[in-house]
């Protein structure tokens, strides 16, 4: 299966089965406990919850198979949270076999159990002895456990009672599978066996961070909360802010009535209802924050407070006039760079903003700020009150990762995704920009919306290609393995980017693995469909074989490119990561900074090189854009507006919002944030008012305009002593190092 | 401009140009009874070669202007400008037949000396200076930035004095550090006299040394008489003021080297400081020459 939660089933053939009687059209692969639910029949189980892999331990949920979908009735029970639908199958939930054997396991479990558990003690909701009080369970007639297994305190806010265990596995798959923590696992043996923390620590030595999804996850007062924890929610300015709900008053609020009372109650203080009169601020685009915002009743404008050019400084008013800063758009001063979108992404459900007027406003019911609550990525827009006692619940990022995993939650969210935001997330993709409103209508079911965790693989190279990608959330990481084992980023994907296109358009494999850098929401869109849409649309398939053409042949470049060199002060200094090196020469170098000059004459007046750097031997190497293997400063933009280009050159475009993320990203300060003060138009009022900002500016390789023989960044070409030059690391390694003659300037692109 | 192997072409060049030039000339200055002239046909030619060399060596200036605009490299124009200008004063002379003429032209041609001399000792000290920046100031900044280094210095200086300034007696006292084997016992009296010694020398040297500008007589002044300096004081104060002065002494030395850096710097710029003005007004007066001598003088003769 796709994706990280487990019992989504892929979309696909669609099969027929009988569960009690009743009628369950499902997709393939879907389990028959999965089904069931579909069908509004209930399968208890103890060890199987909604956002964890089956294991099957408990075989609570046992059901009978009537007929398999090939005519035969199955001798054995079968677990239903693990067990596929078949095609034609019936199955029935309720026979005296499965009564009398669900029993008979849920008595010899609470023979051992402590009655009431401390769950059940405080809140009445231990699954197993709910599901012993349902089964008429007074007295289990089975002998209960001789000893205690002990109690574990040591954690500030979670308690272990290992008696109440039943070694379901939840716990350990939470915190694996889930958390990625690795901290539970399980020691012993027989009747002794019992989960365990790391090497068998207490859990408070334990390396446990205290995430609470064990907590969470178990279903009797094995792992319960303890008391201790404290939270508060700050505003983006650290200041705290409103008054926090306890977890009864959470607990009533219908978006979190499905969380498990224990996690609220641990989590007091991580909600916080705001009540917002028209024209107060929410949220600053580019502050970094970590609250997400529900619009609970009223509504807000969403708009990006910054205008959409690029700063170019002018010195042109005569020998004596001062340089002056201008904002030119991409109407009055077009540069190649620019991508010419016609959507901005940003951080919320209600859809991407017109490049053209970047503001919206939403509603009750819509979720602001997940990205940068749950990616730490900075607001990719402001977002004011645009009405008086306009309500929003300001959640912590724990809060908000639960309220993500509940279904209900989910489903609102992703319906309310295909109804707003995807048109216009589909058409900010270049190549889908002529999609008809009916092909859309005709997707807009039959798209997936897939969550992926941090690390978590989406596809990989060599596998067959099934689906293409649209990143809806987060970043995903695009890197290709080559035949001597090494390896090689080829580029990071952030909101409104694709992938996935080269496989299905040519010979159907994988091309490179595919992997979440952080939570990562995709569009998924199947093989099916999206062949459908380039039987029906030759002009999109066309743009998107040019568009894979290229992406192939700069791949091609890239890879061509000299790989690692593993050697000492290179790796220490990044320099083997580099592929476009401005190197000066300082035995020829006579200081005379032309190379600086031109640089700042090619952009706008703003050079994007330092002649300072680090020193080997005669060489320098300025301060300027190294074009690295691994494009960090691509991670993290909440508005996408940093790229790689195809000729290895960083683009930064006009509706940069000056969060200053990739020049906090970039290890070796080669981004720098450019001031400007100019008159602005406000969005929101209409009104002309002077605007102080910041604009990220990085270079470019003089994308617009490579000169001479070479395509010469202006730097090299405007160097009167052919000191400057630009070599990728392994050139500059063979000077260095082997004392090879240097190579020549590589082509940057052809 | 570093003259190495990629120089070969365009000396060949100028050399081959020279050799026909002079062939030409002899001749021509051997057969004409009243000797060679500028007004003469071959005179006039010789001018217009030579004008075209001063113009294009010229040009560079304005080349450097328009940096990214599709000109030619501007290692190209620089070699141009060296070969050809050099090769422009032999032709010129060629036209001038070896005489500086009246005020104009005498002016004209000391004005062409003082350039071309200018720009030989520019190109003599590009292949010199830089190499020696290089060696003999590792800790190089960007030129403009000097005064700005020469702040974060003093200021770095100073944050290592002032906690050795404000030390109590007593705690002076707690903290001395008997040298192993050492079987006096120090005095306390004498880490007090080691924490005055310390500042009375960073107020005496270190610091006037670390201003914008320094006497050349000072003691810190070369690296020699700083190292003399500081291995001197080294010896009287107490072991645990070392590490300090051993960073004093760090601080010294960039200090030193970025004025070794300016020094070398004004070298390495300063003649353009003659060579720029005296080409535009050589450019100007050569023009009006032209013009004057085209329009008035007998051509032909």
């Amino acid at each position: 299966m796709n994706g990280s939660t487990p019992s989504v089933p892929v979309a696909g053939k669609t099969i027929t089965l009988w569960i009690d009687g009743q009628s369950v059209s499902v997709p393939e692969s879907t389990t028959i406990w999965e089904a069931a639910r579909q069908a509004g029949i209930a399968i208890p189980a103890l060890c199987h919850k909604e956002d964890l892999n089956p294991v099957a331990v408990c075989r609570a949920c046992v059901v009978d198979v009537e007929d398999n979908g090939s005519g035969r009735a199955e001798p054995l029970l079968a677990a239903s949270c693990s067990r596929p639908c078949a095609d034609k199958m019936r199955i029935s939930t309720t026979t005296p076999r499965c009564q009398d054997a669900r029993k008979t396991l849920i008595e010899l479990l609470l023979a051992e159990h402590p009655r009431p558990c401390r769950r059940h003690a405080e809140n009445h909701d231990c699954e197993l002895e709910l599901l012993g009080e349902k089964l008429g369970i007074t007295q289990p007639i089975y002998t209960p456990r001789a000893f205690s297994k002990g109690t574990d305190f040591s954690n500030f806010s979670i308690a272990i009672d290992h008696s109440a265990c039943i070694l379901c596995d939840r716990c350990v798959r939470a915190c694996s599978d889930v958390a990625h923590n690795y901290v539970i696992g399980r020691m012993g043996k027989g009747s002794l066996t019992s989960i365990s923390f790391d090497d068998n620590e207490p859990m408070g030595q334990s390396s446990c961070v205290n995430c609470g999804w064990c907590m969470i996850s178990c279903p009797t007062g094995a792992i319960t909360y303890g008391g201790g924890a404290q939270t508060q929610v700050t505003d983006d300015q650290g200041r705290k802010i409103g008054t926090p709900l306890d977890a009864e008053e959470i607990k009533q609020i219908p978006l979190f009535k499905n969380i498990n009372i224990q996690f609220l109650r641990r989590s007091e203080g991580a909600v916080v209802v705001r009540q917002f009169n028209k024209g107060e601020v929410i949220c600053h685009q580019g502050e970094f924050g970590d609250t997400a915002f529900y619009i609970d009743d009223g509504e807000v404008d969403i708009f990006i407070d910054t205008p959409m050019s690029h700063v170019r400084t002018r010195g042109d008013g005569g020998l004596f006039k001062r340089v002056q800063s201008l904002l030119l758009g991409r109407d009055d001063d077009h540069r190649r760079g620019d991508d010419q979108r016609r959507f901005v992404p940003i951080d919320a459900t209600a859809g991407d903003l017109d490049f053209r007027k970047p503001i919206a406003r939403v509603g009750s019911g819509e979720l602001i700020g997940e990205a940068a609550c749950m990616n730490h990525q900075p607001r990719s827009a402001t977002v004011v009150a645009a009405r008086d006692g306009t309500i929003v619940l300001v959640m912590l990022r724990n809060v908000l990762d639960i309220l993500r995993r509940q279904r209900d939650f989910r489903k609102k969210m992703d319906e309310k995704y295909r109804q707003r935001a995807l048109d216009n997330h589909l058409r900010s993709v270049a190549e889908f920009r002529d999609l008809p409103d009916d092909f859309l209508d005709y997707l807009r079911q039959r798209v997936e919306l897939v969550s992926y965790n941090p690390g978590e693989m989406i596809c990989r190279q060599g596998e067959v290609a099934d689906a293409f990608y649209l990143v809806r959330m987060g970043h995903v990481k695009v890197f290709q393995s080559f035949a001597d084992g090494q390896g090689m980023v080829m580029s990071y994907l952030s909101r409104s980017q694709y992938f996935g296109e080269i496989g299905l358009l040519h010979g159907g494999l994988r091309t490179a693995t595919c992997s979440a850098l952080d939570h990562v929401e995709v569009v998924r869109i199947d093989r099916t469909e999206f062949e459908e849409m380039l039987r029906r649309f030759p002009q999109i398939k066309q743009r998107l074989e040019q568009e894979a053409a290229a992406r192939q042949q700069a791949n091609l470049e890239r890879a061509g490119r000299p790989g690692d060199v593993t050697l000492g002060q290179f790796i220490d200094q990044g320099l083997y990561q580099a592929q476009s090196l401005l190197v000066l020469d300082l035995e020829k170098c006579t200081r005379c900074d032309e190379c600086v000059r031109a640089c700042a004459q090619a952009h706008d007046g703003i050079t994007r090189l330092v002649r300072e750097g680090l020193r080997y031997d005669k060489y320098l190497v300025a301060t300027s854009c190294r074009s690295c293997r691994d494009p960090l400063c691509l991670v993290g933009c909440p508005v996408d507006a940093i790229h790689r280009k195809k000729d290895l050159q960083i683009i930064i475009e006009d509706h940069c919002i000056g969060c200053h993320n990739c020049a906090n990203q970039c290890p070796y300060g080669n981004i720098n944030m450019h001031p400007y003060k100019v008159e602005f138009t406000s969005l929101l009022s209409g009104k002309k008012e002077i605007r102080e900002g910041e604009k990220a500016t990085v270079c470019d390789l003089c994308d617009d305009q490579c000169l001479g023989e070479n395509d010469d960044p202006s730097c090299v070409y405007a160097c009167p002593h052919d000191a400057a030059h630009r070599v990728d690391g392994q050139s500059f390694f063979d000077l260095q190092v082997l004392g090879g003659r240097a190579t020549s300037e590589k082509r940057q692109g052809s | 401009m570093l003259i190495d192997r990629r120089a070969r072409g365009w000396i060949t060049v100028c050399v081959a140009i020279f050799v026909a030039a002079t062939a030409l000339y002899i001749p021509y200055a051997a057969r004409r009874p009243s000797g060679p002239s500028g007004a003469s046909w071959p005179g006039l030619a010789y001018a217009a070669v030579g004008s075209a060399m001063m113009l294009f060596a010229f040009l560079l200036s304005f080349r450097k202007k328009v940096r990214t605009m599709h000109l030619g490299r501007a290692y190209y124009w620089m070699q141009g400008h060296v070969w050809f200008g050099l090769l422009s004063y032999p032709i010129i002379l060629y036209h001038a037949g070896f005489h500086f003429g009246g005020m104009l032209t005498q002016i004209i041609m000391w004005l062409f000396t003082a350039v071309i001399v200018s720009g030989i000792v520019g190109v003599l000290v590009q292949q010199w200076i830089p190499t020696r920046m290089l060696r003999d100031v590792p800790a190089e900044t960007i030129y403009e930035q000097i005064d700005h280094v020469l702040e974060q210095l003093r200021s770095e200086a100073a944050a290592l004095i002032e906690p050795v300034t404000v030390r109590q007696p007593q705690e002076a006292f707690d903290l001395e550090v008997v040298p192993a084997g050492a079987t006096a016992v120090i005095a306390p009296q004498r880490a007090i006299t080691g924490a005055a010694m310390l500042a009375a020398f960073y107020q005496r040297e270190v610091r006037s040394f670390l201003e914008s500008r320094f006497a050349r007589t000072a003691a810190l002044a070369t690296e020699q008489s700083s190292n003399a300096t500081f291995a001197a004081t080294r010896q009287e104060l107490p072991v645990q003021f070392h590490q300090t002065l051993d960073d004093l002494q760090s601080i010294v030395d960039e200090r030193r080297q970025l004025e070794r850096q300016r020094c070398l710097h004004h070298w390495l710029h300063g003649w353009l400081l003659l060579h720029v003005p005296l080409s535009f007004a050589l450019m100007i007066l050569a023009t009006v020459h032209a013009v004057m001598a085209l329009r008035f003088a007998s051509i032909g003769h």
